[in-house]
């Protein structure tokens, strides 16, 4: 137990007084504030607005996170995942003599930590803007702290520690959760379709004594409702078995036998999830799980030097079961099918507007989807690709080329579909490919780009904020070019125009950002 | 002593150690050996207590997972992980309250020393390269003053001196009645030091020795005998 209080103590010490000293941190939590100060200011103006502002208002609020939590965070506990354990702790914590259940119950801290903030701004919030009186808030506040960790805790125990219940045992257990989920979500969609949808509806939705009664999760609803609505028959039974069931789980947790045999599990999650963080800092687009698998395949290469990297590329993607496609493929094809359906339902195809909804989606999907980065990111960490006898410029572009391909596809499928209901001619449509390959070529040099400047200044997130700044800027000067050039000579004059706007400014932005493939220390 | 009864574990259907049963009497230096994928850091992780498994294992009589078992054993990993926010010297204290150390400031400081870490004791474990983490991973088992020590590939990532260092250490370790398995494939580096071997491949104990069954001879030839005699065995 000493052990681990130094260990959180002195961790949690060192990470404030290294995060004060980074000049970042301070715009980040700026940022932070005002972002949370805006989102907050537009719920209660929205639940204003919809006459959500009381305190019914807010127990229907803090029900709906109660549902959406709490069953999805007992099943991963029932399966073993959703508490992270780093390297060091798998280290120097679980050969250590500290008990198995501290060592789970120090895990929580973090989120004891988070659950103390979330319940002390909810109850902030509630007395200023959902009209609560201070002590109601305070008995919530109070409450919800005490018992809900004590349960959770208990819980944790438990369904992680346990090494009774067998690995199916707990497989059936979590399925059971997610179907008491996939209950309510059916006896929600029951209400709604024999009732009409409002907001009373979801308030009787929640309030209804059949999902007040089912254990511990109907049990904290009705808490809520105890405790900031005031006494009915239901929300008093229900919230006296909610605290029974907390300290009864409390009783059997400290009763449980833990030698430790969830640490086997632990270290496997543990793993498998440092390689995902490893595999999306280095851009994959993957989730905790089993290693990827390959396929055979085979490529020759035609040609040598920085262009081996294209084929070694292509080669590996042959192995991926969906070759160079992945999920942004699919945001494209329902972007065009949506472009497509709105051309469909509204397209005026002789208009200047009409001909400006493909490229503005475009361009649209480019800045919101932060740069993602696949194989051609890999290269810059990869100290072959330096060794390679070529040229920088060349090299960034064999390292980037398929990227090139994927883009032209994409744009296809986000053009094509529009195109044809509106009647565009051909040029048009190889214009608007054209144009959104040459976006998303922009952001990937920018992306490229980034890493020169910023290397590890402003972080990851300060990366893709700046990326956005960026190419939205490019975008702006993109648009006024446009604008300027379809007045004097029409839309595909426009259209042209902005073509080659885009293209040199990528141009420029990857000649710049190919000092990346100069060094290996420029990053 | 360390105590290593029908160890057997299964990975889903892989089996990866197949029922072995070795000891390591008091204040002896064991050596477990055997190609890749023999089952060497199975075994190594199931005694450290981060396997689940069948059969039994003790440290100094105690089960091996009782926190009696735990406060008088000592682990050097084979990848050695540190606490990223932690610097050395805090890891070091943070063993001695873990185990309840009786190791003191100066004790801690000459361990330091004899690692050349002492101008990285304020250092964080994020900060520190692969070697110093390896270095650092040995002076906090060393911290704990264990009864039993398990290394699983310790010279990997060690620079000359500190491979000297380490040797030296296992050895007074050894006189001090510290009972020691060392898991390597780096045959040359224990050599001088082993006191008992085990040789292991797919999943089982193919042969042990003492040195003084061992007699004279090499390590090395003892080593590949055995592996290859089994294959022979195998291909006949």
């Amino acid at each position: 137990m000493q052990g681990l209080i130094y260990l959180y103590k002195t961790a949690a010490k060192n990470r404030i007084l290294k995060a004060l000293r980074r000049p970042v941190t301070y715009v980040y939590l700026v940022g932070g504030i005002a972002y949370v100060t805006m989102i907050a200011s537009f719920l209660v103006q929205w639940a204003g607005r919809i006459g959500a502002d009381t305190p019914e208002g807010l127990v229907t609020g803090l029900s709906l996170l109660v549902l959406f939590l709490m069953p999805s965070s007992f099943a991963t506990y029932a399966k073993r995942k959703g508490i992270v354990f780093k390297p060091g702790d798998i280290h120097f914590v679980f050969t250590s003599p500290a008990s198995p259940k501290l060592v789970l119950w120090f895990t929580q801290i973090k989120q004891y930590l988070l659950g103390f903030i979330l319940y002390l701004t909810v109850s902030i919030v509630g007395i200023l803007f959902f009209h609560i009186v201070p002590w109601k808030m305070f008995l919530y506040f109070v409450f919800s702290f005490i018992v809900e960790n004590i349960l959770e805790g208990s819980l944790v125990i438990l369904l992680y520690g346990n090494e009774k219940l067998s690995e199916n045992t707990l497989r059936w257990l979590a399925r059971s959760l997610w179907c008491i989920l996939g209950l309510l979500v059916l006896f929600g969609a029951f209400l709604i379709f024999t009732k009409e949808l409002s907001f009373q509806l979801i308030t009787d939705f929640l309030g209804h004594p059949f999902l007040l009664c089912i254990p511990v999760i109907g049990w904290n609803l009705a808490a809520i409702r105890l405790l900031l609505l005031g006494p009915t028959v239901v929300n008093v039974i229900c919230s006296a078995a909610y605290i029974a069931a907390a300290l009864l789980l409390l009783v059997c947790a400290r009763r449980m036998k833990c030698t430790g045999e969830y640490y086997e599990d632990a270290v496997k999650f543990s793993d498998d999830y440092m390689e995902t963080v490893k595999r999306k800092k280095s851009g994959d687009v993957v989730g905790p799980g089993p290693k990827a698998r390959y396929r055979k395949a085979s490529v020759t290469y035609k040609g040598g030097y920085a262009r081996a990297i294209f084929y070694r590329q292509l080669l590996e993607y042959k192995k991926n079961k969906y070759f160079i496609f992945n999920l942004y493929t699919l945001f494209a094809f329902l972007g065009g099918l949506g472009i497509g359906y709105y051309c469909y339902k509204t397209g005026t195809p002789g208009s200047i507007k009409g001909y400006y909804v493909i490229p503005g989606v475009g361009a649209y999907l480019t800045l919101i989807f932060s740069g993602y980065a696949t194989k051609w990111s890999k290269e810059m960490k990869n100290p072959y690709t330096y060794l390679i006898p070529d040229q920088p410029v060349r090299k960034l572009w064999y390292a980037t080329a398929i990227e090139h391909v994927r883009s032209l596809i994409d744009g296809c499928l986000l053009a094509v579909p529009g195109v044809i209901i509106m009647g565009f001619s051909p040029l048009t449509a190889v214009l608007y490919i054209l144009i959104y390959a040459c976006l998303q070529a922009n952001k990937l040099y920018i992306n490229i780009l980034g890493e020169v400047l910023l290397g590890d200044v402003l972080g990851a997130f300060g990366k893709q904020i700046f990326q956005m700044l960026f190419q939205g800027i490019i975008m702006c000067i993109g648009i006024a070019v446009c604008v300027v050039v379809t007045a004097l000579t029409g839309v595909q004059g426009g259209l042209l125009g902005l073509l080659i706007y885009v293209l040199i400014a990528t141009g420029a932005i990857a000649t710049g950002g190919s000092i990346a493939f100069q060094r290996m220390e420029v990053l | 002593m360390l105590e290593v009864m029908h160890l057997t574990k299964k990975y889903r259907k892989t089996l990866a150690v197949d029922d072995v049963s070795f000891s390591v009497p008091d204040g002896s230096i064991g050596i477990l050996l055997g190609p890749n994928g023999a089952g060497k850091s199975t075994i190594i992780k199931s005694i450290a207590g981060l396997l689940r498994y069948d059969g039994e294992i003790r440290i100094q009589n105690f089960p091996g997972r009782s926190p009696e078992a735990k406060k008088v054993f000592g682990y050097v990993p084979e990848i050695p992980a540190m606490f990223d926010a932690l610097t050395v010297a805090e890891h070091l204290e943070y063993i001695r309250r873990a185990y309840q150390s009786d190791i003191t400031d100066e004790e801690t400081g000459a361990l330091l020393a004899r690692f050349e870490l002492e101008d990285k004791k304020d250092k964080l474990g994020n900060e520190l390269s692969k070697g110093m983490m390896q270095k650092v991973s040995i002076c906090c088992a060393l911290a704990v003053k264990p009864k039993v020590m398990l290394f699983d590939e310790p010279m990997v990532g060690l620079d000359p001196k500190a491979i000297k260092e380490l040797k030296d250490v296992i050895q007074e370790l050894s006189r001090d009645g510290v009972t020691i398995l060392i898991s390597t494939h780096m045959l040359e580096m224990v050599k001088d030091i082993w006191e008992v071997m085990f040789v292991m491949d797919k999943g089982k104990i193919l042969a042990s020795y003492t040195r003084e069954e061992a007699a004279h001879r090499d390590i090395d030839e003892l080593f590949f005998t055995i592996t290859e005699g089994e294959k022979g065995i195998c291909k006949d």
